[in-house]
């Protein structure tokens, strides 16, 4: 009775590091953005005079702006992980509340630019270019939340509970993890921000 | 008894489902892809008399298969029970699954129902009566995603970790499920546009997201099949002497 219960054991040894397998969320969601782009760029081949007048209402400095929050909090999260690696995981934390605090202004900026947008009419009812800026920017804000309470989940640090050397090796693994998914939030907004609000800017 | 008794079986009955759905949902339900809602209700009303016999079809076999993703949930649930176990005690992943599979179960049975009365006598219905159904379906069907990405996500994060040398499913079938379900968020556009390809018929929100859900499923499904066939064969061998 005590055999029929009992469980095999499971098997010997820790898992091999699992990041590279992030790689084809990334490889994914990057090709769904590159589709979302090439659509986006069919769509403006018909409606040239449309796009670039819609697209001359954003504003250039608020989105270059951001694209600068962002590249400097993915700055703060590769050294977050260098530290990681050096074994000094406050410093990684420090660095990540860093990269947290940093890249909270992208969420205020892009709150703000919504907020004027909506309080000035202009809506995804307005035409098809905002149809796909609040496509394109919302998608991309949902990716940023995401980041951010992954960053948020990963300053707190390895688990305090359990072997010490196992929760370490863990955490590295999700750091970097974590480090490649907002590397790719930052990359993915120079894009989004190029095509939006620089293609048709004077 | 086998605590994987049942389990493959059960997985199996999603694949069942997917090529049901792939018949009855998409190919007699006319679904394929769905009617454009820049329609009008004329014309709207004129391609469901046309097609309400092959709907009608669809649905009647629809909903009562749609049952099957439950059960499939159930198999997916067994297989993160077994990887809970060696964990620990938490069965908080496992829960969440196999609540999301019981909701979308409901996702697909309820639109089914209402695109089954569009077709039921649309030759007596006006026009705009069609097509308010027809749409109330669509908006069910596809802002209720929220259910299917909780279950997947619950799903992936609880694979991830699995802390075996060879993990029972492969750690980018995870990725992959995650992407696909938090990739419904694109469908937050559906219910603003009526043309274009975020529209519940266009290049994005119909083709793109469907086609990768369908693959997604069946790259888990198979991915679950394999597993559980391994955790049997295990269970087997630790067992054989007794």
């Amino acid at each position: 009775m005590q055999a029929a219960e009992t469980h095999p054991p499971a098997a010997a040894g820790t898992r091999r590091a699992r990041t590279p397998a992030i790689w084809i969320f990334i490889a994914l969601d990057c090709s769904s953005f590159g589709l979302f782009f090439v659509v986006f760029m069919a769509e403006r081949m018909g409606q040239v005079a449309l796009f670039d007048h819609s697209s001359q209402q954003l504003s250039a400095v608020l989105g270059f702006l951001n694209a600068c929050i962002l590249i400097t909090s993915s700055w703060l999260v590769a050294w977050a992980n260098l530290a990681g690696r050096r074994g000094d995981i406050r410093r990684a934390q420090r660095l990540l509340v860093a990269a947290i605090a940093v890249g909270a202004c992208f969420g205020a900026v892009k709150s703000y630019e919504y907020y004027e947008k909506l309080s000035h009419g202009v809506t995804v009812a307005t035409n098809e270019f905002f149809i796909f800026y609040y496509a394109l920017t919302g998608i991309h804000f949902i990716h940023y939340v995401v980041g951010m309470v992954l960053l948020g989940v990963l300053a707190t640090g390895p688990q305090r509970y359990g072997p010490v050397e196992e929760s370490r090796a863990y955490y590295l693994r999700w750091l970097e993890g974590g480090s490649l998914y907002w590397h790719m939030v930052d990359l993915l907004w120079v894009f989004i921000s190029s095509l939006l609000y620089l293609l048709g800017a004077r | 008894m086998n605590p994987y008794r049942y389990a493959k079986a059960l997985a199996w009955s999603g694949m069942v489902l997917l090529a049901g759905t792939i018949v009855f949902w998409g190919i007699l339900g006319q679904n394929i892809p769905p009617y454009s809602p820049a329609l009008g209700p004329e014309e709207f009303a004129a391609q469901i008399r046309e097609h309400a016999g092959q709907i009608r079809l669809g649905m009647i076999v629809q909903m009562p298969i749609s049952v099957l993703y439950f059960t499939w949930g159930v198999s997916l649930w067994v297989l993160m029970r077994a990887i809970e176990k060696e964990n620990g005690a938490n069965a908080v992943l496992s829960i969440l699954q196999l609540g999301g599979a019981l909701f979308t179960t409901i996702v697909f049975v309820i639109p089914c129902s209402v695109w089954l009365a569009v077709a039921y006598r649309p030759e007596v219905m006006d026009p705009k009566t069609l097509m308010m159904m027809y749409d109330f379906g669509w908006m069910f069907f596809d802002m209720a995603y929220s259910l299917t990405t909780l279950q997947l996500v619950a799903f992936g994060i609880c694979v991830l970790q699995d802390r075996r040398e060879r993990p029972l499913v492969p750690g980018w079938v995870a990725w992959l499920a995650m992407f696909v379900v938090v990739s419904f968020a694109l469908f937050t556009m559906m219910p603003l546009v009526y043309d274009g390809p975020f529209s519940r018929s266009g290049l994005l929100n119909y083709f793109v997201e469907f086609a990768m859900f369908f693959v997604m499923w069946l790259v888990v499904g198979l991915s679950v099949i394999r597993a559980l066939g391994r955790l049997e064969r295990e269970y087997y061998e630790a067992h054989a002497s007794s």
